[in-house]
């Protein structure tokens, strides 16, 4: 028995892959959802959008920077997806711009997936500044003018100023909540440079990597960010929160049907966040298996080596 | 690509990687003049042919993941013909964008008269600021350096940046951790109920005050971890060398969060990939059998 967990230790690598990519394969076959218990950031972050007064009559709108590529669309984007959907249930005017390339064209094109369910319209509900220079000008005279920054929208190349949506939105003060989804440092210039020279001090919402989780929860204990959604677990359970939100619009006959991600025509997001963590439980039940199995072996082959001496002296 | 002895190439493997590399280069390029035929008969009306373009980008993705993820197997050409691929598509997606999304509608477009400007999609853009045209050999000073005689003048768009960005972390330090610095002074115990804090495991009444054991455990874990960081006394004596030890540990668990963390973030990046390639099997699945 102990040479069977001592073996474990020895295991070829590609044994574990190979384990690891069954599991991950039957999991997002099976795609069961999950309902996962809701973190404190992530419930704070929800709340945040929703107090937030960007209504159509409030005169304010939510800027979403979506800063992240193709590669973490699999954290960031489903991240993206839950939040639109919130704000288009809750009816909350939004902007979406980026400081990276890629961010540019994903975040507009996520929302431009979600707007024909929720009867959202590009002007006047919602509207894409495109991507902006992530330098130090940009961050210091954005807050001043905002029209005068971005000049442009991304979409039709038009003047910000023709757009309905934008009537009455000059300032930062005018933009009651940032939500910063990225996978890069991006959200470190807001707060160095942007939110200590605004009064009120402007309301940042945090969607990050799970890679760069662990180290934003001091801003959050600062009250520097109002709340965050780390990774995919964090997906998952805002997720969970606007489905439920979603059950009540169809209820209610506010919208027709409830969202279908297999709709989606990006790269990795044809299943919800809460199914994918169901094929992430599965996976990190199987670290720990064998990480489990792996310490069982060297427990009991430690003890092997021990014995042996005294076997030895005893003759 | 070196023999045991370090100093000349092995002739037999070096031959054999020739021929992979030209292999694999005249299957991709086989793959994309198929795609460019296909993209060429694309049209509004042809739904057929955008099918197939879009399958054709589907099966591109799935060479390229499953070629990745190759080397998880061993070490293959394939792989670090991917590579290379990636990270020159990376490079000339990068040059292209900055470009078409920063160079051509901030700088190029904005130096044209305002009739040239409105024969573009760009309206609204500022025109005429001719000026902007002297940013080109200001930038251009940046290849100086190739020229040893005039290397000198990289050095002023190097200090100048190297000026700026010392100004900028420090105006920005105070912005990003002053208000952490502010909320570390937390107290244990309050002779008042907080406001709007609610009763509970770290807001309890006792002996006639208020006791916070959150702010305790807070200040011994900052109190512990910056000792660590106290290089200017030496760790012999007991007052800084217990601290010290006991902040490593907390250092410690820090990192084991992270690191779980990045699991976790890695773990959903490759169920992306795996999910592309299930949509991707299904989909063919539906077009042959269905």
């Amino acid at each position: 028995m102990s040479s069977f967990f001592e073996h474990l230790q020895h295991i070829d690598r590609r044994w574990i892959y190979l384990v690891l990519a069954a599991v991950l394969i039957v999991s997002l076959i099976i795609g069961k959802p999950e309902t996962p218990i809701v973190l404190d950031t992530v419930q704070h972050l929800y709340d945040a959008v929703d107090a937030a007064p960007a209504g159509p009559g409030d005169g304010k709108l939510i800027l979403l920077e979506t800063t992240f590529a193709a590669n973490t669309l699999g954290e960031s984007g489903l991240q993206t997806r839950a939040i639109v959907r919130h704000m288009m249930l809750s009816h909350k005017r939004f902007a979406v711009m980026a400081v990276d390339q890629q961010g540019a064209k994903l975040g507009p094109a996520i929302v431009n997936e979600l707007a024909p369910y929720y009867g959202y319209e590009y002007g006047k509900d919602w509207i894409s500044f495109g991507l902006q220079l992530g330098v130090t000008p940009f961050y210091k005279s954005f807050p001043k003018d905002i029209v005068g920054t971005v000049k442009t929208d991304s979409i039709n190349h038009k003047p910000l100023g023709e757009y309905p949506i934008m009537r009455g939105i000059n300032t930062i003060k005018e933009i009651p909540l940032l939500l910063e989804i990225t996978a890069s440092a991006s959200v470190f210039l807001w707060l160095q440079l942007v939110q200590p020279a605004t009064t009120p001090r402007l309301q940042i919402g945090y969607g990050c990597t799970g890679v760069m989780a662990a180290e934003a929860y001091p801003y959050l204990d600062s009250g520097q960010m109002v709340g965050m959604a780390p990774g995919l677990k964090g997906a998952a359970d805002y997720e969970k929160m606007v489905d439920a939100l979603e059950a009540k619009a169809v209820a209610s006959k506010e919208i027709e049907k409830p969202y279908d991600p297999k709709t989606s025509s990006l790269s990795g997001m044809g299943q919800s966040a809460r199914q994918l963590m169901f094929t992430q439980n599965n996976a990190h039940l199987v670290v720990i298996v064998f990480i489990i199995l792996g310490n069982i072996g060297m427990l009991l082959a430690r003890r092997r080596t021990r014995r042996a001496p005294k076997e030895d002296a005893n003759g | 690509m070196v023999n045991d002895a370090g100093s000349r190439p092995e002739p037999a493997r070096q031959e054999n990687e020739t021929f992979w590399a030209i292999t694999l280069l005249g299957l991709l390029a086989l793959f994309v003049i198929a795609g460019a035929v296909i993209n060429h008969y694309v049209t509004v009306d042809n739904k057929k042919y955008a099918e197939l373009f879009t399958q054709w980008k589907v099966l591109l993705g799935v060479i390229a993941t499953l070629g990745i993820f190759s080397i998880l197997y061993k070490e293959n050409p394939t792989y670090r013909f991917l590579e290379h691929i990636f990270i020159g598509l990376a490079v000339g997606f990068g040059v292209v964008a900055t470009w078409v999304e920063i160079l051509w509608p901030r700088w190029f477009i904005p130096m044209l008269p305002a009739n040239m400007v409105k024969a573009t999609d760009f309206h609204g853009v500022s025109e005429g600021q001719w000026w902007l045209f002297f940013a080109l050999p200001i930038a251009l000073l940046f290849y100086s350096v190739y020229f040893p005689r005039l290397a000198w003048m990289n050095r002023l768009l190097i200090s100048t940046i190297i000026g700026y960005y010392a100004g900028y972390e420090l105006a920005g330090f105070i912005g990003l951790l002053g208000p952490q610095i502010t909320k570390s002074f937390k107290p244990p115990v309050t002779t008042y109920a907080p406001e709007g804090a609610a009763t509970g495991a770290n807001n309890f009444q006792f002996l006639g005050v208020y006791w916070h054991p959150f702010a305790i455990i807070f200040l011994v874990v900052l109190v512990c971890t910056l000792a660590f960081f106290i290089f200017s006394v030496e760790h012999r004596r007991r007052w800084i060398s217990q601290p010290a030890i006991a902040g490593r540990y907390f250092i410690m668990i820090t990192l084991g969060a992270i690191f779980g963390t990045t699991v976790m973030g890695r773990f959903s990046l490759v169920i992306s990939r795996f999910q592309f390639l299930i949509e991707a099997v299904k989909d063919w699945w539906h077009l042959i059998f269905k």
